[in-house]
């Protein structure tokens, strides 16, 4: 991350906060959606965060730590929209269809039926760790800082959040859609 | 059955589906709103610090705490609703169980609302008060920073809030008259009187309490049940503001219990918002959180 860039977003540069947000925009979305599980719910996550940024600002005393930062303000960001909606925890809905099914690692509808419905079990800290760790491949000790928790908690929640993974998926196969609303 | 490397390689295939673009409306609507989304600066902070003596406050932290701790007590005994008159005799020890036992070491709190594990949990640094208390299963709670903790039920998360605080809002319902700050050194009574004396709330049930040696006010404030007419600030019916700029504001209707406590010149204030669809089941939850609440180091 430019860290020059950072500096003069904390000086109110709007110029340079509208780069920041466009290089961090996409991914701050796409670790959202994954953690809610709903376009809707990220999609006004990541504009919460990407307001609580520019607000915030100037009280990041290190510019270098910018993007763990962020990431921070996204989760509290996602705490908030996990609130204001319940549809992510009772509500299962199978992923759109017209979203890219990767084949590789997931064996069959079912598969993905189970992890949604197991994922959607955790709790939005566990989701979070799980998502950082997995999807944007940050080492422990960087997901702990970027969460603002110490690391044992951080290896605790991830230790919790892939054993109902993996329990969800070693869960007897059920119908696949039977539940599906979308 | 599923090998732990199976479940990683599964996990990171299926987070690697799904969206990757921000759509540009949601963009659009950031830098919209950026002319109106001024800037916290850490400036405030530091001006504000100062006020407060260090020592001043740890030592009145503590202390305010401990009678945090037994006017909760002796506001939520059975049979004592939220809403209702308080104990006309303080009761210098309702010696909630949770207070008095040896319990593991508590949890902290986390910065971020998270659904907290059910056991002890304690708000310690950066909060000013380091209060402890044992929260049920499906409890969410957080520290707000040096001046703010909040829990509550999950999806009511604001249940149960301790502040510190020395600025007011004029007038609530005119959002443009701003705040008015009261010297910190000024007791409970200026600041229950200051609110006692603001248009476009009501206060009622106000009445003295003494624990443990240390004096405080109780009240309740009710908010209109409609704000047609008036001109909110920004987060809405403004009551109140945290030194780091931070606004209580309520929702039409909204009665709040509040507790003014001094403690050795810093006024530390409880505020339980009263939900209408709280179950006695929930209300219950409160008065054993309320119970449970303890500061340390004791008097």
């Amino acid at each position: 991350m430019d860290t020059d860039l950072v500096t003069r977003a904390q000086g109110g540069d709007e110029g340079a906060f509208v780069s920041l947000a466009v290089a961090v925009g996409d991914r701050l979305h796409a670790v959202a959606h994954r953690i809610l599980r709903d376009t809707d719910l990220a999609e006004d996550a990541t504009q919460q965060a990407l307001l609580a940024i520019w607000q915030d600002l100037p009280q990041l005393r290190d510019p270098a730590r910018f993007e763990a930062w962020s990431y921070r303000l996204l989760v509290r960001a996602c705490y908030a929209e996990g609130r204001k909606s319940r549809r992510w925890a009772p509500n299962l809905r199978m992923l759109p269809a017209d979203e890219p099914m990767a084949t590789d690692g997931l064996s069959s509808v079912v598969d993905r039926d189970q992890l949604e419905r197991g994922f959607r079990r955790l709790s939005i800290d566990h989701r979070a760790v799980v998502v950082l760790h997995h999807y944007l491949d940050m080492p422990l000790p960087a997901v702990a800082e970027a969460l603002g928790v110490p690391e044992g908690t951080v290896r605790s929640r991830l230790h919790y959040a892939m054993r109902g993974l993996r329990a969800a998926l070693d869960a007897d196969a059920r119908p696949a859609r039977r539940e599906g609303s979308q | 059955m599923s090998t732990d490397r199976d479940v990683t390689r599964i996990v990171r295939s299926w987070l690697d589906e799904g969206v990757t673009q921000l759509p540009d409306r949601v963009l659009d609507g950031v830098l919209d709103q950026l002319p109106a989304t001024p800037q916290r600066r850490a400036g405030r902070l530091a001006r504000r610090f100062p006020i407060m003596n260090s020592n001043i406050v740890r030592f009145g932290v503590a202390a305010a705490a401990v009678v945090l701790a037994v006017i909760v007590g002796i506001n939520f005994l059975p049979g004592t609703n939220f809403g209702g008159q308080p104990e006309p005799t303080p009761t210098p020890s309702p010696s909630p169980s949770a207070a008095t036992s040896t319990e593991p070491t508590p949890m902290p709190l986390p910065e971020e609302f998270m659904l907290l594990e059910p056991g002890t949990h304690v708000a310690g640094d950066p909060f000013l008060v380091p209060v402890t208390f044992t929260v049920p299963d499906g409890w969410e709670g957080r520290i707000g920073g040096p001046y703010l903790v909040l829990t509550g039920i999950v999806g009511k998360p604001s249940g149960l809030r301790f502040a510190i605080f020395d600025r007011i809002a004029v007038d609530p319902c005119q959002g443009d008259t701003g705040f008015v700050d009261l010297p910190p050194e000024q007791s409970v009574d200026d600041l229950a009187t200051a609110l006692a004396d603001m248009p476009g709330i009501e206060v009622t049930d106000v009445s003295d309490v003494s624990v443990d040696g240390y004096s405080g006010t109780q009240l309740t404030v009710t908010a209109p049940d409609s704000f047609a007419g008036c001109t909110l600030q920004s987060d809405g019916y403004v009551i109140w503001q945290l030194p780091l700029g931070a606004n209580f504001s309520m929702t039409p209707g909204e009665r709040d219990r509040v507790w003014i406590l001094d403690v050795t010149g810093t006024r530390l204030v409880i505020v339980v918002t009263e939900e209408p669809g709280y179950t006695d089941a929930q209300r219950a939850e409160f008065q054993a959180v309320f119970d449970s609440i303890r500061i340390e180091p004791a008097p």
